[in-house]
């Protein structure tokens, strides 16, 4: 029996857009800016909308934007990585441009959902999304990444920090919207690590860090950038340290520091703050020991 | 004989057409003009309400009718659903009006009913009803319940116990007074749900002038719901046709009670003239569809210096949620099996069922079972850890010989029936555990882990559960004029594999090809009088129907073919689609050539009645048990607090096994289930009665990856109660699983666990105020 047209999903009521260039995308949001959601790879706006969490009065599906690139390209002298608003996370995943210069985005990308939502789910539609317990704002943040926002005014480049306002939200205005991703290019000598916590298999981050570290003459600097614990995705440093700092308690100490300073874990049903601060902690050491001991990424 | 069905693995007959993608569930069934349902439900806990707005739903365009209780006045519908499940303990029965009347005590409970064009109309209207609510005191803490500082969860209560129930053997007390040791343990369990792929769902169309109501339901008893819903709809039952097609599972979610909606639908599409469909959705689900159970004890446990139980008094509360259309079914459930797989001659149980404003619970897979194989087997780890004995040492002590069998454990199961287990091997089942987790080496192998730094722990558990009961199960089974089998089934396939089942069974009993047997299910226009499919009931008490009246049918048929051919009946086998003569196969009579000589009945032959057809409704004289042990291996991360479960063994006996395939795929999928009620899936409410995980990302179903691999060894009591030898398997691998992964754990962090299910959260916790 063929399935019947009144399948069980329902979203409230909304007009529909398909606009084939990124300047049709600048004018729709130009006239419905607040009453509009843009709609890439779907995974995180239509179950809101069938959950009517949300009932915009128009959804702009990116999905007919002719001629963008469906994978992530190098661009410029720089040799920065670009992510175009259609590159889904299974591109990202499989891309060799990204194992060589991004390679801890590959590895936080085989952390990210199971292969279906992969499949449809893109990178900028994640990085937009702003869930605080994806990894990959915190990836954006912690390799130093831009992203480019444009709107009928015009368009400009953000720092990926300064576009998180909250959990959810963004700093940009509701005629804006993201062109583009940046990362720039690695170090052959960073060496980087990804530890999160999950209840299940590919679930979103209880807690999760990614770490780089970089030598720099005979002392190790570590950069930190957690998920699934604050409100907005941040990059912390720590102070350097020789390896054997690393291996030993020293690292431990600069760690509790750091969390207890400068994290403000929340409360919900799967963990309290309590024992998010002590996942911080755990997982933060294991990610910078990890990578302090990883070969070099490229070589 | 030549064939035989029943032993082999034979592939299931369900299968090609599932995954194709070709199953009928019940909103894959289109009919014209449909109408469409959608519910307002109680954003409250419990509160009064003061209004209800409708006239903006009423605005849209494509909107037909918003239904509250008012507009139900003078019907069937303006009274309170009944208690499916009686019992005279009960002193408080609360059950829901379909509509909310003027009290709502959960969040979820149906206030209004929208009907439309289509879903998204009827969705868009319900959002703009507008209900005010005057707040009430909210019960949600079993305990603040059960001790009435909290609610009342019913205003016209004073407290919220409204049943206790007490049975007792021996003298507990005067075993309790006087003996060498006696320890005191506490014990809990947190809420869960069944969480069945397909939710509930309905399909309900009035004829007019033929006076029939036809109803597909996602349902696990629909010759229940069509008994049930006669007296609502003013209708005879032979006049309402339930239907219950493929059906994505159930679970207990979807056995009898009539949920509101059931009422409704079928209610609303014969006074709308229209057919009307309802599919629930899965947040719905959530706080719409029954939940199971949380229970909180106490254990007083009397032993002599070797550990031998003298005495058990256990005392439990039960958290029912708002209602209790089950009755007290779930906690007398627990009751029934406080003794075990132990002889255990002094024991006593008291409990309170008590109401909260939380959404009501009935029986999920194993019902009350997995509460009672968590007290008896903590509390054996708990009482050979206090004498210093073996933990397993201490169970071959006291288990119940199979030379005890039957016996009688002197409590009484729900219904009548006592709990006496009709046969089992605890002792080898035992061994044969331990043997296959390893349970001599593990000393080793934990010390050299510990010095590795990993915490790994063993976890030991015995079980029995219940593997049939009644009241009766019908079947009918008949040969066609062509040949082929019929078989009429009245118990309702969630999943199960019961058209193989059923087809094994009777295609030996009648020497048919299988694929000559059609087997049909849950569809009360072909039988009226049966129950369902739940408390691992269909194959042994269904299988045992279909073989009774398969093997009436089969008799009718040698004597008729005796007459036919001049020989004794005696004489006579069915076997290759013809009776023939045993030793001389082509003396034969094909089966399509006795179809007529039967429709002339006694008069043709002196058959017992006409037709070569008969019909059964097997009861079980006494109670079926199946029985089981598991073991697990866990390792605990120290610094996450997360579950590796390295490896797990379970001893399996459900009796005579029909198809060794499908009683692996209940086992594993019941061994899930149970990995899912020992870490990942629980209700959380908070304080006023919300429930914080309402959807799949807060409610952990375990995915394929949190299941790990298992060794099954499956044992063979056969029963004597069922024809054919066979136990239920349904529920059994669930049962036990929380308990073993309990004892587990506890063998890892060396702290006690008396509450299930655990998650990283809380063995960090736990781990805190244990200083480790
Ligand atoms: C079961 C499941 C598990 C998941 N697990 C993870 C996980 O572990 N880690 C993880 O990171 N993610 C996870 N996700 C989310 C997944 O990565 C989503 O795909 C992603 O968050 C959103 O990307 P999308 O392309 O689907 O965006 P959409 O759902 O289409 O949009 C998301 C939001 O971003 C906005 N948006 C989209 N594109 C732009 C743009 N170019 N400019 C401005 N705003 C834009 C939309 O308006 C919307 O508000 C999971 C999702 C599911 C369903």
């Amino acid at each position: 029996m063929p399935a019947p047209k009144d399948a069980i999903v329902k979203p409230p009521p909304f007009t529909y857009h398909r606009p084939a260039t990124r300047f049709e995308v600048d004018e729709l949001l130009g006239e419905y800016g607040a009453d509009a959601k843009l709609l890439a790879g779907g995974q995180s706006l239509v179950p809101m909308l069938n959950m009517r969490q949300m009932s915009p009065a128009h959804v702009i599906d990116l999905g007919g934007l002719v001629g963008e690139p469906s994978v992530p390209v190098w661009r410029g002298a720089e040799s920065t990585l670009w992510f175009g608003p259609l590159v889904r996370h299974v591109a990202v995943e499989k891309s060799r441009a990204v194992l060589e210069g991004a390679p801890l985005l590959s590895k936080a990308m085989d952390m990210v959902a199971h292969p279906p939502v992969r499949s449809r789910g893109t990178f900028v539609g994640a990085i937009a999304h702003a869930d605080p317990a994806s990894e990959l704002p915190a990836v954006l943040v912690l390799l130093g990444g831009q992203v480019r926002v444009r709107s009928h005014n015009g368009i400009r480049t953000l720092a990926g920090q300064e576009l998180y306002a909250g959990p959810f939200e963004l700093t940009i205005a509701a005629d804006e919207w993201i062109d583009e991703v940046r990362l720039p290019p690695g170090r052959r000598s960073d060496r980087f690590a990804i530890e999160e916590f999950t209840r299940r298999d590919a679930d979103f981050a209880v807690c999760g860090v990614a770490a780089t570290v970089r030598e720099v003459g005979d002392v190790l600097v570590t950069a930190l950038a957690f998920f699934g614990v604050g409100a907005t995705p941040r990059r912390f440093e720590l102070s350097a340290m020789s390896s054997d700092d690393i291996t030993g308690g020293q690292l431990d100490l600069a760690v509790r520091e750091l969390v207890a300073a400068r994290l403000e874990p929340h409360d919900d049903i799967h963990a309290t703050a309590a024992f998010r601060r002590h996942l911080a902690e755990r997982l933060a050491v294991r990610a910078v020991r990890r990578a302090a001991t990883s070969e070099r990424s490229t070589e | 004989m030549t064939t035989s069905f029943v032993g082999s693995s034979i592939q299931r007959r369900e299968d090609d057409r599932l995954l194709r993608g070709e199953g009928t569930f019940v909103d894959d069934i289109a009919m014209d003009n449909t109408l469409h349902a959608a519910f307002v439900r109680s954003e409250a806990a419990h509160a009064l309400i003061t209004g209800i707005d409708v006239t903006r739903a009423l605005e849209i365009d494509g909107v037909v009718a918003v239904l509250t209780y008012d507009d139900l006045a003078g019907t069937p519908l303006a009274a309170p659903l009944r208690v499916s499940q009686p019992h005279p303990a009960i002193r408080h029965a609360r059950t829901p009006y379909p509509l909310a009347r003027d009290e709502v005590h959960h969040v979820g409970q149906p206030i209004a009913m929208v009907v439309a064009r289509d879903r998204y109309i009827a969705e868009d209207a319900a959002a703009v009803v507008h209900v005010d609510y005057q707040h009430l005191p909210v019960a949600v803490d079993l305990v603040g319940a059960a001790r009435g500082e909290d609610g009342p969860a019913h205003s016209d209560m004073d407290g919220n116990v409204y049943a206790s129930l007490s049975e007792h053997v021996g003298d507990v007390d005067a075993v309790l007074a006087k003996a060498e040791h006696v320890f005191e343990y506490d014990l809990r369990y947190e809420r869960a749900a069944g969480t069945p792929l397909e939710g509930r769902g309905l399909l309900a169309t009035f004829d007019e002038l033929g006076g029939r109501m036809r109803l597909w339901d996602s349902t696990q008893a629909p010759m229940m719901v069509c008994h049930g819903l006669a007296p609502l709809l003013g209708l005879e039952p032979e006049q309402i046709e339930v239907i219950s097609p493929d059906v994505g599972g159930g679970f207990g979610t979807k056995a009898f009670q009539l949920y509101p909606e059931e009422a409704l639908v079928p209610w609303a599409a014969r006074w709308l003239g229209a057919p009307l469909k309802w599919i629930e959705d899965r947040k719905e689900a959530f706080v719409g569809s029954n939940q199971l159970r949380s229970q909180v004890t106490h254990v007083k446990v009397a032993v002599d210096g070797e550990g031998h139980l003298l005495a058990l008094d256990v005392r439990y509360l039960h958290d029912n949620g708002a209602f209790c259309q089950f009755g007290i079914l779930v906690p007398s459930v627990t009751a029934s099996e406080l003794s075990g797989q132990y002889r255990i001659p002094n024991l006593r149980f008291s409990f309170d069922a008590v109401y909260t404003n939380t959404t009501q619970c009935s029986p999920y897979r194993g019902s009350g079972q997995p509460y009672a194989t968590f007290v008896v087997e903590r509390m054996m780890d708990w009482v050979a850890r206090d004498l210093g004995i073996d933990r397993a040492e201490i169970r071959r002590r006291n288990f119940i010989p199979p030379q005890g069998m039957p016996y009688d454990t002197g409590l009484s199961f729900p219904h009548g029936n006592r709990s006496v287990y009709d046969s089992g091997q605890y002792p080898a089942q035992f061994e044969t555990l331990l043997e296959a987790i390893g349970y001599d080496g593990f000393a080793a192998e934990k010390a050299a882990a510990a010095a590795e730094g990993r915490r790994i722990g063993l976890g030991l558990t015995c079980y029995v559960d219940v593997g049939g009961t009644g009241p009766y199960e019908s079947t009918k089974v008949t040969v066609l004029p062509d040949g082929s089998v019929s078989v009429v089934a009245a118990t309702s396939d969630t999943g199960q594999g019961h058209e193989t089942m059923y087809s094994q069974l009777v295609a030996d009993q009648l020497g048919v090809p299988m694929e000559r047997v059609r087997v049909t299910t849950g569809d009360s226009r072909r039988t009226q009088y049966g129950f369902g499919t739940w408390g691992s009931r269909t194959a042994a008490v269904g299988g045992s129907s279909a073989v009774q009246a398969a093997a009436t049918v089969a008799t009718k048929a040698k004597a008729i073919a005796a007459r036919l051919l001049e020989v004794d009946a005696g004489d006579l086998e069915l076997a290759d689609g013809a009776v023939r003569v045993k030793g001389a196969a082509h003396v034969a009579v094909p089966l399509t050539e006795l179809v007529i000589p039967a429709r002339f009945g006694r008069t043709s032959g002196g058959e017992s009645s006409p037709g070569l057809t008969a019909a059964s409704y097997w009861s079980p004289s006494a109670m079926i048990f199946s029985s089981g042990a598991h073991g697990v291996v866990v390792e605990i991360d120290p610094e996450t607090y997360d579950l590796n479960i390295l490896r797990y063994v379970i001893a399996h006996d459900c009796g005579k096994v029909i198809n060794p395939m499908l009683v692996r795929g209940q086992v594993l999928g019941g061994f899930a289930h149970g990995i899912a009620d020992a870490f990942y899936e629980r209700r959380h409410y908070d304080n006023a009665g919300q429930l914080l995980n309402q959807n799949l990302m807060g409610y952990l179903v375990p995915f394929a990856s949190e299941i790990p691999q298992v060794e099954v060894r499956h044992m063979e009591s056969s029963s004597p109660v069922s024809i054919h030898g066979v136990k239920g398997a349904g529920e059994a691998g669930s049962v036990p699983v929380p308990t073993a992964i309990a004892s587990a754990i506890e063998d890892a962090l060396g702290f006690p666990i008396d509450a299930m299910p655990q998650s990283p959260l809380t063995l960090f916790e736990l781990a805190q105020r244990h200083g480790r």
